[in-house]
């Protein structure tokens, strides 16, 4: 059935409905109130239909319990009027399932049943949430006042629903406005921050393009804000040197996401460069994506170029450590600079040349060079020829041995090339050698300027006055070293000189000796026996000889000895026969110095040993034990003592103190004060070396005021080993 | 010295005081004394001579020829390489010249005349 339009009507509901709209839901229609009556009886419900139409509510009709049951799933209503009394599905179970459904179990159900309903049907009614239950014929008025109710409520039901929900709109309206305020503020806050800072701040998105570059990138860089944030543009600032590498490591850190840090140096407004510390991470949302990149510039440069100083500083120490220590482990001049030149082209320079002055030599004073070296060893020799083809010694080389100074030379131009003293004109072969720049420092020793160091690099500008305060530095340790070297040489000349001479002198002193000792030997021979005063000044006179012939020989000992001259004509001899020779021979010497020999030798102590060296060991220990133990007895004793033969001297002399004990086997050494006692010091040393050439041993012991004990131990059965150092 | 007949022994020596003593000292010792200032002049002598030197004293370092190649020169000589030499040197080192004995300078009186008396006989013994 078709239901009348009906009138708005009720003193409850709002007149103007276009006025109620405006202020509480703009956006929607007009509510409608929409009222469920289902009976079977197509008269019953034509009635109630009727009865209803007042009540200013669109009336829908349903024939039967499933029919009302699929209304009231499809739409609201204010109320259902429902008839108990239904085939198929009652009005009991229509309203029992109604209630079940979360749309209708709060719409007010009003049941209309026939006259005979029974109290228990009354009770279910209530039981299934009926609100009312209403007898048929149904009272027209009571029906429509208890559906107007309902309508009521419904009305304003749905009102308050409305204006809950346009507060709800409002309220996440006003939150929303908040957020976009507080985005806004963090912004600002964040942008502050950002120019707050000293160091250069800016953001990226996720593919690396810059978003923002803040107050200090622009002021560091002078570019404008706009040019700055141009894609990756802070990669245009980066030195040339580092910008490769910092392209691909920032494409790296896109593409993985990880964290991003270099050290690269950036340019300034002036031109100027900076160490910078660049960092950047990615800003990741909740779900992990990466939304934007941040990143930072910080400027340590200054940090930068005091570590680069230090580690120069460092470098430059090491350098010259090594270099006196390369020098200083050779005494030959040239070695030395060797050495040198091969610690300079390791670091300092790419080639290098020494120009030496050797005062010592008088043919050829000035070595030019004395040492070349490239790094390049097959370029050595071009440079090696160059430097010697060079027009004559002028310009900067001379200057340097002149008067000691030190020359920066920037750039290897022709100017530059004229001062080194090139006059060949043109750069072909400094250019073929990779030369560009050069430092040139004097080496000064102690008595003036010894040469010159010339250091060259492959790059124009290579070198700075860092560089040449370090060259002059080790210009100063070359000189120190050659000064050490020359001095060696010097003192090792006048050693050989000195042996030199001794020889000769030695040699020229025997032939006169020769000649007076035959003449006093003659003399003595053709005296009477009544000339008894003659023969004894004669025999004085042969004995002083006799003494000068041993002094030459001692002297002429030395200088063998010092040469590594000494020859042993080695033959099987007895020590106790020869140590009585010798105290035999010296008997007559013993006596005039107050002192007697007491010897004590075991038999065949024997040894394949040099007779008249050994003899002469003898001879000088025995000569010391009377000379400063005059007056008192010598004790001699020989014995065989494992592997060697042992003798000892002890005398009851002066003694000698500790300290000499260790000095008295040197050269030209003596323990007593020379104005006592008279000798060239040479006895105990020539001893030493003629008991070393055996391979023996010699010591002595004393102390001050108890005499002294000599002990010398030589080897029973050769011993090449140690004779050999002689030879 | 021998069967009334002097001996004759040949030095050579450059120095003309040692020259000159070795002759006093020997021919005191009753030998007959030959002197050469150095090893060509000594050589010359020796080829000329109607009679050999029972012995030469020799130096070693000499102008002209030294007694190295004065040794060597008698050494090709068939007549003269039995005479015994006797060398004397200032140098304490084997001089390796062939040699019945090496003196050392400066001689004793004794040394020369026992060793010269030694030289004689081994000749007079060994050449007999």
């Amino acid at each position: 059935m078709k239901a009348e339009p009906l009138e708005p009507a009720g003193a409850t509901f709002v007149a103007d409905p276009s006025e109620t709209l405006d202020r509480v839901a703009p956006t929607r229609e007009a509510p409608t109130v929409d009222i469920l009556l289902v009976d079977d009886r197509p008269e019953d419900l034509a009635a109630l239909a009727h009865v209803l139409g007042g009540v200013g509510c669109q009336t829908i009709m349903a024939a039967s319990g499933a029919e009302g049951l699929c209304r009231a799933l499809e739409q609201d209503f204010a109320v259902i009027v429902l008839d108990v009394d239904m085939p198929g599905i009652d009005g009991f179970e229509v309203a029992a399932l109604l209630r079940r459904r979360p749309r209708t179990a709060h719409t007010p159900i009003i049941f209309v049943a026939n006259d005979d309903a029974t109290a228990g049907a009354i009770h279910r009614a209530y039981a299934v949430g009926a609100v009312d239950l209403l007898p048929k014929p149904v009272e027209p008025d009571v029906l429509r006042a208890k559906v107007a109710t309902f309508v009521d409520l419904f009305r304003m039901d749905q009102r308050i629903r409305q204006q809950a929900e346009a507060l709800l709109a409002t309220e996440r309206r006003m939150r929303e406005l908040e957020v976009a305020e507080i985005k806004l503020a963090n912004e600002r806050r964040y942008r502050n921050l950002a120019d707050a800072i000293p160091q250069i701040v800016w953001t990226a998105a996720p593919d690396g393009e810059v978003t923002f570059f803040n107050q200090r990138w622009v002021a560091y860089t002078g570019t404008s804000l706009a040019l700055a944030t141009a894609p990756s543009s802070w990669l245009d600032a980066v030195h040339p040197d580092e910008r490769a590498s910092c392209r691909t490591r920032w494409q790296e850190a896109l593409g993985t996401g990880d964290a991003f840090e270099i050290e690269c140096r950036l340019r300034a407004a002036d031109g100027s460069h900076r160490w910078h510390l660049c960092r950047a991470t990615p800003e990741r949302n909740r779900s992990g994506e990466i939304v934007g990149w941040l990143g930072t510039h910080t400027d340590f440069d200054d940090l930068a170029r005091a570590r680069e100083e230090t580690q120069a500083a460092r470098r430059r120490s090491e350098l010259l450590a090594e270099a006196s220590k390369v020098m200083l482990s050779t005494l030959d001049q040239i070695e030395a600079l060797e050495r040198l030149s091969r610690v300079i082209t390791d670091t300092l320079a790419d080639a290098c040349v020494i120009d030496a002055i050797d005062p010592d030599d008088e043919e050829a004073p000035l070595r030019e060079p004395a040492v070349a070296a490239h790094r390049d060893p097959a370029k050595t020799e071009a440079l090696d020829a160059w430097w010697r083809g060079r027009v004559g010694v002028r310009g900067a080389l001379p200057r340097a041995l002149r008067d000691g100074t030190a020359q920066l030379l920037r750039e290897l131009d022709d100017a530059a090339l004229a001062r080194l003293g090139d006059r060949s004109g043109g750069r072909g072969v400094p250019e073929e050698l990779g030369l560009r720049a050069a430092i040139v420092v004097p080496i000064r020793g102690v008595a003036g300027t010894l040469g010159a160091i010339t250091l060259f690099a492959s790059r124009a500008h290579g070198y700075d006055l860092a560089d040449l305060a370090v060259a002059e530095d080790l210009g100063r340790r070359a000189g120190a070293a050659l000064d050490n070297a020359r001095l060696y040489a010097r003192a090792e000349r006048a050693v050989r000189a000195r042996d030199e001479f001794l020889s000769i002198a030695s040699h020229e002193l025997r032939t006169p000796l020769s000649a007076l000792m035959l003449q006093l030997g003659g003399l003595e021979r053709t005296l009477q026996p009544s000339e008894e005063r003659s023969a004894r000044k004669t025999a004085a006179a042969l004995r002083h000889t006799y003494r000068l012939a041993k002094l030459v020989d001692s002297l002429l000992d030395v200088s063998r000895l010092a040469q590594g001259r000494l020859t042993l004509n080695v033959e099987e001899c007895d020590l106790g026969d020869l140590v009585r020779e010798v105290t035999d021979r010296l008997g007559e010497h013993a006596r005039h110095a107050g002192c007697s020999f007491a010897v004590v030798a075991a038999p065949d102590v024997r040894g394949p040993w040099d007779r008249l060296r050994v003899e002469q060991v003898v001879t000088n220990l025995l000569g010391n034990a009377l000379k400063y133990g005059a007056g008192h007895p010598i004790e001699i004793a020989v014995a065989a003592d494992g592997g060697f033969a042992t003798m000892t001297v002890r005398d009851h002399g002066i003694g000698i103190a500790a300290d000499d004990l260790r000095r008295i086997f040197g050269r030209f050494e003596r323990a007593a004060p020379t104005r006592h006692y008279g000798g060239l010091g040479l006895g105990l040393y020539i001893a030493r070396e003629i008991v070393h050439a055996h391979g023996g041993t010699i010591r002595a012991s004393s102390s001050p005021g108890e005499g002294a004990v000599f002990t010398v131990e030589l080897p029973r059965a050769a011993a090449p080993a140690r004779a050999e150092r002689a030879s | 010295v021998s069967d009334g007949h002097p001996v004759t022994i040949l030095i050579i020596e450059d120095d003309i005081d040692v020259r000159e003593v070795y002759r006093e000292v020997l021919e005191d010792a009753g030998y007959r004394a030959v002197v050469a200032a150095n090893g060509k002049t000594a050589l010359d002598w020796l080829r000329a001579a109607p009679g050999l030197p029972a012995a030469i004293v020799l130096d070693v370092m000499m102008p002209v020829m030294n007694g190295h190649e004065f040794r060597a020169e008698i050494a090709k000589d068939e007549a003269l390489r039995g005479i015994p030499v006797i060398v004397v040197t200032a140098h304490r080192e084997e001089t390796g010249i062939e040699c019945v004995a090496q003196l050392y300078k400066p001689v004793s009186l004794d040394d020369l005349l026992s060793t010269v008396a030694r030289a004689c006989a081994s000749v007079r013994t060994g050449g007999a």
